[in-house]
């Protein structure tokens, strides 16, 4: 009797405890997959992967030979279709990141940006110098607009989750309206979720 | 040495008394002034006691999804969306956390009761969670949140398919057993939780405000698959064209309250002759619920405590619209979650009922060893005695610590004999929907929440802009 009610104030002991919080800085490109869901490595990964096949395809040189400039490029929208909230400004930022850093193409802010340097601009024509004072009109126009789509499919079995991330972007030429290339990214994730803990 | 036994008797009962209060029972006491706070639609209130409860330890660790589902469902209706879909996401992160269950919470379950369980929530309030969600995230004009909400849904829904009918395979198969004589079983029940007709109308006009039509058609399939057809008028409704300068305004309405799990008394009878145990209601005849093979000695009539859904009353029976002090028509009744309450209980019951009783057993037999090993000791004690008048006073002695003892053991078993009554208590308990065509503009709309007889029950007015390029959802309750 008396080893049966150690056990069970052993028990609740055992259900009581919890462990501390302890925190460490990590560098920002490692890899941390805590829950399962999207996160920055996802979209630090994804932006790399697929501006990097972007840039190698065939629409850059052919542009660059028609033209005799580097093309302009604006990104659009990035629409989250997924069951997950995707902050998908972290993504878009990720991919210009990588647009900027390639040199291979000119990036043109994008339309909050514009208007918000637009104010400035007319800002200035009032208030700064004559010799300082942009000038209004010289934009440089997109001549490709990118856009994306974000999907999940997910299947979950007992504690057991798979999710498949399917990355859509397109290139799309402003001025033609033609599609100058279809990138596909996919992420697959297992989930494990144990059934029992102590 | 007495005084040392009877310390160490008043501790344990003391032990066991502070556990009763604080950790074997189902803690509903501070819901009063929250539940009066919602009907009264004084939901900051609602959340202030919500938070002063937590800050009372009204709501443990165990609980702790419960508080967030209060706290979620309160800032909701205060308009506090965004609050609120941070303590509903803490919801959804604590049932999921909540699938990995403890061994030894699981043991001293079988011990004390399910109280001391994480709350993991009940399936139909899991759901609910995103349905909360998306109307928090359409009233931040969040649309393409409000969809993930959608999604969410229908993969939950999707799941709890797999769930239940996994569950009802596997207690069919233990039905097969019983027909051997040899294992304990109960008639598994049957459940149809593919769709959610709110999740589904919510879709509906989530897609339909995007333009996907193909996604607006299979949600309607699904709200007519989920509601057996009765929703048809309502659902061709909701897709009519809009009348010439007018945009389509939807309205949704929650009334009532959800229904709440109440304890209700079993009998578990231990028959040595035919070697059988019955589950039984008591104080009926032929109230068998089942029965299965075991060998006892003793004949044993053992009283067990499991929980039982049961609906609030609430006088709402129609919501009508008005607009401008002028009668629209009636919202139809979509969604009662007392009957998906019932029906997802019905699933659950006979494994909630078989742990009861087997706890039951368990905590007879530890019972009786109890009692068995406190008569032996002071039995003992007595024959060692020599000297008479000592023998005498030492006899005294005995027979009240051995009486305190078996008052102990006997009320440590009253005590831990609760059944798990937790559930999101301030979650409504119908849904009603509808459509209007009005002109953009401003407008006071007001719904009426009406009785049987058509008579007022409860009042809610709301000035609403209609716009053109908005869903114009306009969402309403009534606790009443």
């Amino acid at each position: 009797m008396r080893k049966l009610f150690l056990l069970f104030f052993c028990l609740l002991l055992i259900s009581g405890c919890g462990g501390g919080r302890t925190v460490k800085r990590i560098a920002t490109d490692e890899v941390t997959d805590l829950s399962g869901r999207w996160n920055d490595t996802d979209s630090r990964l994804v932006a790399e992967s697929m501006i990097s096949e972007m840039l190698s395809r065939r629409w850059v040189i052919d542009f660059e030979q028609d033209k005799l400039k580097e093309p302009v490029v604006i990104v659009g929208s990035v629409v989250n279709k997924s069951s997950e909230h995707i902050d998908v400004e972290v993504f878009i930022k990720d991919i210009e990141r990588e647009l900027i850093n390639s040199g291979k193409v000119k990036f043109v802010a994008s339309k909050n940006e514009r208007e918000e340097i637009r104010e400035e601009r007319m800002d200035q024509q009032m208030y700064a110098s004559e010799k300082t004072a942009k000038k209004l009109a010289e934009e440089v126009g997109a001549d490709y607009f990118l856009i994306g789509s974000l999907y999940s499919v997910e299947d979950w079995f007992e504690g057991k989750k798979a999710i498949l991330y399917t990355i859509n972007l397109e290139l799309i030429n402003v001025e033609e309206n033609t599609k100058a290339w279809i990138g596909n990214k996919k992420i697959k994730k297992l989930i494990e979720q144990s059934g029992y803990k102590w | 040495m007495l005084l040392k036994r009877f310390f160490a008797v008043f501790l344990a009962v003391f032990i066991l008394l502070f556990i009763g209060c604080a950790y074997v029972q189902t803690q509903v006491k501070h819901y009063k002034g929250i539940e009066e706070d919602f009907s009264s639609r004084f939901y900051s209130g609602a959340a202030e006691k919500i938070e002063k409860a937590k800050n009372e330890g009204k709501y443990e660790g165990k609980d702790r999804v419960l508080y967030y589902l209060d706290m979620g469902i309160a800032l909701h209706f205060a308009g506090r969306y965004a609050e609120s879909n941070e303590s509903l996401d803490k919801a959804e992160i604590a049932i999921e956390e909540n699938f990995t269950r403890s061994i030894s919470k699981m043991m001293i379950s079988f011990l004390l009761n399910d109280n001391v369980l994480d709350y993991a929530g009940e399936d139909y309030e899991d759901i609910f969670i995103n349905i909360i969600k998306n109307l928090n995230y359409i009233h931040l004009k969040k649309t393409e949140d409000a969809m993930v909400e959608i999604r969410r849904t229908n993969l939950k829904l999707n799941r709890l398919q797999d769930k239940y009918s996994g569950m009802a395979e596997k207690l069919g198969e233990s039905k097969k057993l019983k027909e051997s004589e040899t294992e304990f079983s109960f008639n598994p029940g049957e459940i149809n939780l593919r769709y959610s007709v709110t999740g589904s109308y919510l879709s509906m006009l989530g897609y339909k405000s995007m333009g996907d039509w193909d996604d607006v058609k299979i949600d309607r399939i699904k709200l007519l698959e989920a509601s057996s057809g009765r929703l048809e008028n309502f659902s061709s409704e909701i897709l009519s064209p809009a009348a010439e300068n007018t945009v389509p305004v939807y309205t949704l309405c929650f009334a009532g309250k959800s229904p709440v799990k109440i304890q209700s008394t079993l009998l578990l009878d231990f028959d040595p002759d035919l070697n059988m145990a019955r589950v039984m209601l008591p104080g009926k005849k032929n109230t068998e619920i089942n029965s299965f093979r075991y060998k006892s000695d003793n004949e044993l009539h053992l009283k067990f405590a499991v929980p039982e859904i049961a609906r609030r009353k609430s006088g709402i029976r129609h919501i009508r619209t008005l607009v401008n002090g002028k009668a629209l028509g009636e919202l139809h009744l979509i969604e009662d979650f007392g009957h998906i309450a019932e029906e997802t209980f019905k699933v659950k019951k006979p494994l909630i009922y078989l742990r009861a009783a087997l706890r039951t057993l368990i905590k007879a037999s530890i019972d009786a060893k109890a009692k068995e090993d406190i008569d032996k000791k002071y039995e003992d004690k007595k024959e060692e005695e020599k000297d008479k008048e000592e023998e005498v006073r030492e006899r005294g002695k005995n027979k009240f610590m051995a009486g305190l003892l078996k008052f102990a053991v006997d009320a440590v078993t009253d005590i831990t004999e609760n059944a798990d009554l937790r559930c999101w208590r301030t979650m409504p308990g119908r849904v009603y929907g509808g459509k209007i065509d009005l002109p953009p503009g401003e407008y006071e709309i007001v719904f009426e929440y009406l009785d049987e007889r058509g008579n007022v029950v409860d009042l809610e007015k709301k000035r609403v802009l209609i716009d053109k390029n908005d869903m114009n959802l306009i969402e309403g309750v009534s606790y009443r």
